[in-house]
């Protein structure tokens, strides 16, 4: 049987498939359930220094082609992480944590109490597309970036990743990210969106716009993916719109090392997602003579 | 050659479109009527075609300007695409909604929530307050689908007055209909849990019970004693449910693996035996 095993910014997965930050990891029954559907790894849903009640419904509209949502951040708060990451342990699984603040030094701050709390990893939420003060509103320009970044990676030992969403600017704040050390980037967030429902006449969620997911966002994750490995050669965790082998191999192709799901949990609410997919994988890797998961990572580049 | 072929295909034909299995569309309102001193049906033409329900499932119905807000599926009429609810005015989305006229639109998705439909001859289905919502769907569902079905109905409220026209309504799809009320005027005086008590739950194939959290719990307590009783309970949850879809996680019910908005609302009594 073919290798699925990865290291990713000095962390060793059994196989590439994590979930998505902002599906069910706030509580510990959340992170049983994302355990019991197989993931290598547990990514929580972001923290932030306070609790946040999130944005009133609708929060979510499916859609034919994803589903356009704005939570607004909902969370616990950073000093309930613990027992998210307590809970992810007992399944023997990394734990990644996000995070989310509203300046460098609530990075900071975020960052050590998360790793306090006994954090794998870091993931730094630097594109929440719908919550205003957070996300892209704190990222627009390349000194914040560079602030954000040097701050947490000056109180951290463990690896930390940068979830960026797609922009003009991508190559950019990956250059930033990179020179500052942090040491994987997440491609893509979602992307910011709005639904109008045309006999109401007004937007539909709450908070009028939202982040795109899905299988509409699935070709600019991959451009993303493929664009910044081909400049940088970095570690990058991929996501959006991946639901099958076949999303699964495209983005390790265009230069991820591992992905991330989240959509597809919640539109097949199917307990075996991943065991099917990484099934359907191997498969594959074995009908193309791939040994070693680690040959299909950039593949697709020339 | 032909092996490496038939390979291809088979994982190809694994490979599947990412298509939420629920959908958006607006709704109009058509009809509007008072049930009770508490209840109201309001009736909604669904503009597009979203499928079908199948009880207990229900809907995350956008009242806009105000919330989206979680309601079982009362009624549905397959012909015209149209689906009922009932409102019990509590909070501000739910009064301006029982304040709305004919013709206005709003929006929903679903169909949510996981089908529930135990095999039996003979069912008892037992609703409290604005519990009766599912408890009307699953009586015109196995009243559609089951001829030989035999349906009896308990339902409960604190007054007479909130009784209300829900019996004429559910006649059409039961064998009988008993109300249960602390006045004279109801079949039985007292609450559902007094009503359940005199009623000989080995008659029936399949007992559904849906209400508020305290009426759920008091069923269980008295059920739990009988494991062969109590495998023929079923009881319809309600919970906080915010996205509806199994993404937010506000829905879990403490102590189990289970999404209320994903796995239920509709759950095996026994399942839920040290939950509630």
């Amino acid at each position: 049987m073919a290798n699925l095993q990865i290291r990713i910014s000095g962390i060793n997965l059994v196989h590439p498939l994590l979930n998505a930050s902002g599906i069910l990891g706030s509580n510990k029954e959340g992170v049983n359930l994302l355990a019991l559907m197989g993931f290598s790894g547990i990514v929580t849903k972001t923290f932030t220094k306070k609790p946040r009640k999130g944005y009133d419904p609708p929060i979510i509209i499916p859609l034919e082609y994803g589903f356009l949502n704005a939570v607004g951040l909902a969370n616990p708060g950073i000093d309930k992480v613990k027992e998210v990451i307590e809970a992810a342990h007992e399944h023997g699984l990394p734990v990644i944590v996000s995070i989310g603040g509203q300046n460098p030094d609530d990075f900071a701050y975020l960052a050590g109490k998360a790793e306090e709390a006994g954090a794998d990893v870091l993931e730094l939420n630097m594109s929440c597309p719908h919550t205003p003060g957070y996300g892209i509103d704190i990222t627009t320009t390349d000194k914040l970036l560079k602030e954000i970044a040097s701050s947490v990676k000056s109180v951290v030992k463990i690896p930390v990743w940068a979830k960026l969403g797609y922009s003009k600017r991508l190559i950019k704040e990956a250059e930033i990210l990179l020179s500052e050390g942090i040491d994987a980037l997440v491609l893509i967030n979602t992307l910011p969106g709005m639904v109008i429902d045309v006999y109401v006449g007004k937007p539909i969620l709450s908070n009028k716009y939202g982040g795109l997911s899905g299988p509409a966002i699935h070709p600019v994750a991959v451009y993303s993916v493929y664009r910044v490995y081909q400049e940088f050669r970095c570690d990058i965790i991929g996501v959006g719109g991946v639901h099958d082998w076949k999303t699964l191999v495209e983005m390790l192709m265009a230069g991820a090392r591992a992905v991330q799901i989240g959509t597809a949990i919640i539109s097949f609410n199917d307990k075996l997602l991943v065991k099917r997919i990484l099934e359907d994988l191997l498969k594959y890797m074995e009908e193309r003579g791939f040994k070693d998961i680690n040959e299909l990572v950039g593949y697709a580049l020339d | 050659m032909v092996k490496k072929l038939k390979n291809t295909l088979q994982y190809n034909a694994i490979s599947q479109r990412l298509i939420p299995r629920y959908k958006y569309t607006s709704l109009k309102l058509i009809d509007k009527e008072k049930l009770s001193q508490t209840l109201y049906l309001m009736r909604f033409k669904v503009l597009e075609n979203i499928g079908k329900p199948f009880p207990p499932q229900f809907i995350m119905l956008w009242v806009p300007g105000y919330e989206a807000i979680p309601m079982s599926v009362a009624l549905f009429d397959e012909d015209n695409n149209a689906l009922s609810i009932v409102v019990k005015p509590v909070g501000p989305t739910t009064n301006y909604l029982v304040s709305l006229e004919p013709g206005i639109f709003m929006g929903m998705y679903g169909y949510l929530g996981k089908p529930c439909i135990p095999h039996g001859k003979k069912y008892l289905l037992i609703g409290g307050g604005s519990g009766i919502a599912p408890i009307m769907h699953y009586a015109q569902y196995i009243s559609n689908h089951n001829e030989s079905g035999i349906i009896d109905i308990l339902y409960g409220c604190w007054k007479y007055e909130e009784i209300g026209k829900i019996p004429l309504i559910l006649q059409n799809y039961c064998s009988t209909i008993k109300t249960v009320c602390f006045s004279d005027h109801c079949d039985y005086q007292g609450t559902l849990i007094d009503a359940l008590i005199k009623t000989d739950l080995k008659l029936y194939d399949i007992i559904i019970i849906a209400g508020p959290p305290g009426l759920l719990e008091n069923a269980l307590k008295i059920v739990k004693m009988d494991e062969d009783l109590l495998a023929r309970v079923f009881l319809v949850v309600e919970s906080m449910v915010k996205c509806g879809v199994g993404f937010c996680g506000e829905c879990i019910i403490k102590g189990t693996n289970k999404l209320l908005c994903v796995d239920g609302p509709c759950f095996p009594a026994k399942e839920l035996l040290y939950v509630i």
